[in-house]
């Protein structure tokens, strides 16, 4: 535990010079005028969870331009620990951009005075959370990829997991479009529908981290 | 205590420091029970390698220059008159050989060396 | 416990070079010399010491304890200069503090402070700013900030001028003067180790040739010289190494294979150097 936690400092100190105020401020500008313009404030949670997308990508950069994946070896922190580590890095800034999201979705619809509705809450919190599960799902198909390859290779080849569920969904779509149209989904509990997404997910995560572990385990340096 | 070593000599560096502190023992610049600084210490003074020096301290224990305390260190021993009379009477006959040596290239004979030495000593008696 | 460090056999293929069975101690409170040829197997050693590498046969010890187990934290133990660095290349020196601080739980703040002013290192300087000396300078500062009990250094003075690399030398000694700190040292620049190393191991083509200590290892060799017309009455199992001049003819062989040549050759005490080339040089 206590060298998870050395390995989310040290990873933040790892990017902190690609933190700087002003990529966070063409972000923060950018995300208010589209939110803004397009009118549709929900488009600022997608520009920050993709900033946190690549910035959670961003310790694997710097562990190809220079060594600190033998750095944390040196400091005696075992391959399992930089692995969580990450994955928990990870969740971190997604979280950090879901709330800086929110804060300034809220600061939009009081701009366009928009006032949200008390249903409104309930379809958002599910688009917020859906917002969060496909980002955080990105890095978790990114990143035993970056175990294995670096980040360099590791960016492309996650180009081919991302391809492949985007032509899944396409078939699917395709083949079962109008099927699932008949299907009536507002009909279906949501219940089962939020658990069928959580079990996909989690075993998304597990898989990941555990092809992490057993990839970077192998790793020589 | 003066210690000069020559990394060019072709007298081990070991030896070298083993001889000049057994001149320094011998000259008294060492005194009797002295403590030495420890091998290690000796070893980042002379820049040399700690075996180096161990070496030489081993050396001059056995030759009964030195003796080392069990977690004290190492200490000049107690004056051994008949070794230092033992040491200066190699050191007068090395000086006599090469004198030898030499009155032998000049056909020197041995009676006028005899006189030569007569000669000296008398010099030196007026001298006093 | 009289040895920091103990490898036994240790066995490495890759495609273009392997280790081969490669054992050596090095024994605690001294400084051991780690020389051979580039490419001969040190760093791919060292990497193994460190667990940088882990896929290999054979058993390396840190303090008696085999490090193959899951718990790395013997590493912290140990302080590295090796030639590519392990930092972030946009971190500042003050950067490098803050992560040290966190890496190492005996990290010493204030040690490192006085060592950036010793080796004059500007504390607002990226690290990719750095010169190669001024690299190197870091990794010891840094070595010699956490408590390490253990120094181990790959090729450290290679980018170094002799001045530095004198005032180096005093600094390993005084390292080691408490008989508990212990230095393993690879380099190509032999002058550093005739000086101040206690023991050799010597690694050429991953095979360990000889290991003990600098003076058994000079004393194990002569160089012997004559004329060409006496080249072929050494008896060529003799020779390790050899070399034909114009003028002469240069061999090295085993002290004791001495009564073996005819007496009135020169024979001269070879350098770590010359006992390196030779030994590339093998007999032809």
């Amino acid at each position: 535990m206590k060298n998870i936690k050395k390995i989310i400092i040290l990873d933040f100190l790892a990017i902190q010079s690609y933190l700087t105020f002003k990529n966070f401020a063409i972000y923060f500008v950018f995300a208010m005028l589209y939110g803004l313009i397009s009118k549709t404030p929900i488009t600022v949670l997608y520009t920050l969870s993709f900033a946190a997308v690549l910035y959670s990508s961003y310790p694997y950069f710097v562990g190809d331009e220079s060594g600190i994946d033998a750095l944390y070896k040196i400091f005696g922190i075992q391959a399992k620990s930089v692995v969580f580590g990450r994955y928990i890095f990870m969740y971190l800034m997604n979280l950090c951009a879901i709330l800086m999201g929110i804060i300034m979705f809220l600061m939009i619809n009081l701009a366009l005075k928009q006032p949200v509705q008390l249903e409104g809450w309930i379809s958002l919190s599910a688009g917020f959370l859906s917002i969060f599960l496909v980002s955080t799902g990105i890095s978790l198909l990114q990143f035993p990829l970056f175990f294995k390859f670096g980040y360099a290779k590791g960016k492309i080849l996650t180009i081919m997991p991302m391809m492949l569920v985007v032509i899944l969904t396409a078939i699917v779509m395709g083949y079962f479009g109008d099927y699932l149209k008949k299907m009536n989904l507002e009909a279906i509990d949501p219940i089962s529908i939020i658990s069928f997404v959580g079990v996909v997910y989690l075993i998304v995560l597990v898989v990941s981290i555990r092809s992490s572990i057993f990839f970077y385990l192998k790793k020589e340096l | 205590m003066k210690i000069l070593i020559s990394n060019h000599s072709s007298i081990p560096l070991y030896e070298q420091i083993k001889n000049a502190m057994r001149e320094a023992i011998l000259s008294g610049d060492l005194k009797e029970d002295e403590k030495l600084p420890s091998i290690r210490a000796m070893a980042k003074e002379l820049k040399v390698a700690i075996l180096t020096v161990k070496k030489a301290y081993d050396a001059l224990e056995a030759e009964g220059y030195l003796v080392s305390r069990q977690g004290l260190g190492s200490f000049v021993a107690p004056k051994n008159l008949e070794l230092e009379r033992e040491e200066r009477q190699k050191e007068l006959e090395a000086h006599l050989i090469k004198a030898v040596s030499i009155a032998r290239q000049f056909d020197v004979s041995k009676t006028e060396m005899f006189e030569l030495l007569d000669y000296i000593y008398e010099s030196e008696n007026n001298e006093q | 416990m009289n040895n920091r460090i103990e490898i036994k056999k240790l066995t490495k293929h890759y495609e273009t070079f392997f280790l081969d069975d490669v054992s050596f101690k090095v024994p605690k409170g001294y400084i051991t010399g780690f020389i051979g040829p580039n490419g001969s197997g040190k760093t791919t050693t060292i990497k193994s010491i460190l667990s940088l590498i882990h896929q290999y046969k054979g058993t390396i010890l840190y303090n008696g304890q085999d490090i193959c187990g899951e718990n790395k934290s013997y590493v912290e133990d140990i302080g590295i200069v090796m030639d590519s660095t392990f930092l972030a290349k946009d971190w500042t020196i003050k950067n490098v503090e803050r992560a040290m601080s966190v890496g190492y739980s005996n990290w010493d703040q204030h040690q490192f402070e006085d060592y950036l002013k010793v080796f004059e290192i500007d504390q607002t300087l990226k690290v990719k700013e750095l010169s190669r000396g001024m690299n190197t300078k870091l990794m010891l500062a840094i070595a010699f900030s956490h408590q390490a009990k253990t120094l181990i250094l790959d090729e450290p003075t290679s980018g170094l001028d002799p001045i530095i690399r004198d005032e180096f030398r005093e600094i390993l000694q005084a390292y080691v003067e408490d008989e508990e700190h212990t230095v393993l040292f690879s380099t190509h620049i032999t002058q550093d180790l005739e000086a101040i190393a206690d023991y050799i191991v010597f690694i050429q083509g991953g095979k360990i040739y000889f290991t003990g200590s600098v003076d058994d290892f000079l004393n194990r060799y002569v160089i012997v010289k004559a004329g060409l017309d006496e080249a072929d009455t050494i008896e060529a199992s003799a020779i390790i190494g050899s070399r034909q001049y114009h003028t002469r003819f240069e061999a090295m062989i085993l002290r004791e294979d001495l009564p073996k040549i005819s007496d009135h050759w020169i024979v001269e005490k070879p350098t770590i150097d010359q006992i390196m080339v030779f030994h590339k040089r093998g007999n032809n």
